[in-house]
């Protein structure tokens, strides 16, 4: 029952992944469009602490890339310094084509960025808040009239624009507070764990305007503790552990990558226990159905197709629902607590 | 209005950083010096409303007759000023200092040290101004006196806001007594006595020392004290407000330990 991904790291998962991390790399950074963000070798102290010690890496334009890993990895520390908030200490980044060190206006028209923490001004309803930040962007009254009532729309809080903005929940307050990123039609968004405190329909809805962001071209960086809460969001995975890039994927390589139990469901189990036993296909019996070892999505389609040759009266291979997994290469850098092992499947939904 | 400006003011900028809100005000493009002068004038409005709600007491003053609107209107002038200056200057603090209990704290011993921090100053540093002087009088007789100097440390008290307001307001018509050489300037209210009194500390009238030949003594003067005070308050609010802009100011390089961007 235990996913292999428990088992020591170094098996032949550990050298495929490798070596998907090179071809992965310089498909992406040579994608039409260019990168929205890049980020090359940057490091911050604070004090004598390392935050990050040289990270690098890059988010392209029309691409949603999540930035995963650890408490502690220094996700919110990047996204501060691609706000145009903090220094960076060494390295550059470059930020819708503009260094936040030496241009952070450039920056900032361009960038919408959302805070993981999210405080309020206690006396605005959500359209006072929401205009006050159309107008702190320095755009014109009716461009934010219109904006607002489009933006609250999007994320289903127009029943709320007159309420104050400090009585909205948790998950609402996440909403506002993404609308508020988007007020000024950024080409970059960077987003600090925004699906954090989202209910499960919110979280589809998160997708759905993040993908719609990116399909319109804008670059979407989103950073995030679990890979799951972003599978379905993401198109590029950058993870990151003790202010380090360990590794860059795309989401589609990932997936292919990942093993999965499966279960086989046949009209006779008789006939399908032979049929692989003389194949040499490892399985067990599970709570009365047959389980194969983890495979690969085409090892699967590859296993399917020869016991449907083999005449089996195949009649189901659902996958078992188990989450993506973080490649075994990465696992020495990531707390265990975070890995989709025993506790996946509650944030697989 | 010296009380409740600070707290007022006192956490406008590390209160908003710890409540994670300024952090999204910076990356707007707002630049910081227009941050810094909107909390300002936002702050600053509060405690002119408060100003607001006393003038029934002082329209009721008038009608008991004696003060004029214009004096009031002086006031109420000077008064707002220095409420903007406590503001400017419990910003800066807020700017300057992680905790908001601490600028807070700060920003009171600030108010506290204009309003009688300045008077412990200006008696404390009379005594070193003492001076022998001696003086020979008509019929040719020498005297020592020791006279100090107030019109060489009048200058303390010229910040102190309850002076500059009271300097400031314009005189009740005084009443003007003379008998023989001596003028009396009889005016009862409290603001015109403080006045009159620094005033004096700033041309004092050592009558003795002319007591070989009157004929020599200068007529008293009346050098007024609020220009100065008035000009050391914008001068400091003007400080403050530029040290607030400074501090906000990102990308931030240094962060005060314990203090997180967001
Ligand atoms: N202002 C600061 N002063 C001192 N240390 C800091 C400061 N900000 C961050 N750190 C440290 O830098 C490291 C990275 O912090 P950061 O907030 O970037 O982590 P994170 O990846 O966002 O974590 P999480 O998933 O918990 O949000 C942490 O160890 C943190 O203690
Ligand atoms: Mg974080």
């Amino acid at each position: 029952m235990e996913p292999a991904g428990q088992a020591p790291p170094g098996g032949a998962a550990t050298v495929e992944v490798t070596a998907s991390v090179e071809s992965t790399a310089s498909v992406e950074v040579t994608a039409p469009g260019g990168p929205g963000v890049i980020v090359s070798d940057v490091w911050r102290f604070f004090g004598s602490f390392t935050a990050l010690g040289g990270m690098s890496f890059t988010a392209p334009y029309g691409q949603v890339t999540a930035l995963v890993g650890p408490n502690g990895a220094g996700k919110t520390t990047l996204l501060l310094i691609l706000a145009s908030l903090l220094k960076p200490h060494r390295g550059q980044a470059l930020v819708a084509g503009c260094d936040p060190t030496v241009d952070p206006a450039g920056v900032r028209a361009a960038t919408g960025w959302m805070p993981d923490a999210f405080g309020v001004y206690d006396q605005l309803t959500v359209r006072e808040y929401l205009r006050f930040f159309g107008q702190a962007y320095k755009l014109d009254r009716s461009t934010v009239a219109a904006r607002v009532t489009e933006l609250l729309d999007l994320v289903h809080l127009t029943e709320f624009i007159d309420q104050p903005v400090h009585v909205l929940s948790r998950g609402q307050k996440q909403r506002l507070a993404l609308t508020r990123a988007l007020v000024h039609r950024p080409r970059v968004l960077l987003l600090d764990e925004p699906a954090s405190g989202l209910d499960p329909r919110s979280r589809v809805e998160l997708r759905d305007i993040l993908r719609g962001l990116a399909a319109q071209g804008a670059a979407v960086l989103v950073s995030s503790h679990i890979l799951t809460e972003l599978e379905e969001i993401a198109d590029r995975v950058v993870f990151v552990s003790s202010g380090r890039t360990v590794g860059e994927y795309a989401m589609a390589d990932l997936r292919a990558q990942a093993k999965r139990a499966y279960r086989v469901r046949a009209l006779d189990p008789d006939v399908l226990s032979r049929a692989l036993r003389d194949r040499g296909i490892a399985h067990s019996t599970v709570n009365g159905g047959v389980e194969l070892a983890e495979l690969t999505e085409e090892q699967a389609a590859q296993t399917l197709a020869g016991l449907v040759a083999a005449g089996v009266p195949v009649v189901g291979l659902p996958a078992r629902r188990t989450p993506l997994r973080v490649p075994h290469v990465l696992r020495a850098g990531i707390d265990a607590d975070h890995q989709p092992g025993a506790h996946g499947a509650d944030h697989q939904r | 209005m010296l009380i409740i400006s600070p707290a007022l003011t006192a956490q406008t900028i590390n209160g908003d950083r710890e409540r994670g809100t300024l952090a999204t005000l910076q990356v707007t493009r707002l630049s910081p010096a227009e941050i810094a002068t909107g909390k300002l004038l936002a702050s600053w409005s509060v405690g002119l409303v408060a100003l607001a709600l006393s003038i029934p007491f002082a329209g009721y003053a008038m009608t008991q007759g004696g003060i004029t609107v214009v004096r009031v209107a002086a006031v109420y002038g000077v008064v707002a000023l220095l409420i903007g200056t406590v503001c400017a200057v419990s910003q800066a603090l807020s700017a300057l200092l992680a905790r908001s209990i601490t600028s807070a704290l700060l920003s009171y011993v600030v108010t506290m040290t204009l309003a009688v921090g300045t008077l412990v100053a200006f008696a404390l540093a009379l005594p070193l101004t003492e001076e022998r002087m001696v003086i020979t009088n008509r019929e040719g007789y020498q005297y020592t006196v020791v006279q100090s100097h107030p019109e060489r440390v009048w200058w303390l008290l010229a910040p102190n806001p309850f002076v500059i307001v009271a300097d400031a307001a314009p005189r009740v018509p005084p009443r003007i007594v003379r008998s023989g050489d001596v003028i009396d300037i009889e005016n009862y209210d409290p603001l015109s006595m403080i006045s009159n009194e620094v005033r004096q500390l700033r041309s004092p009238d050592y009558w003795f020392i002319y007591a070989a030949d009157w004929s020599l003594r200068p007529d008293p003067e009346d050098k007024p004290v609020w220009p100065y005070g008035l000009a050391f308050s914008v001068l400091l609010g003007a400080a403050s407000l530029v040290i607030t802009t400074y501090r906000l100011r990102t990308p931030t390089d240094r962060l005060p330990r314990g203090v997180r961007v967001a």
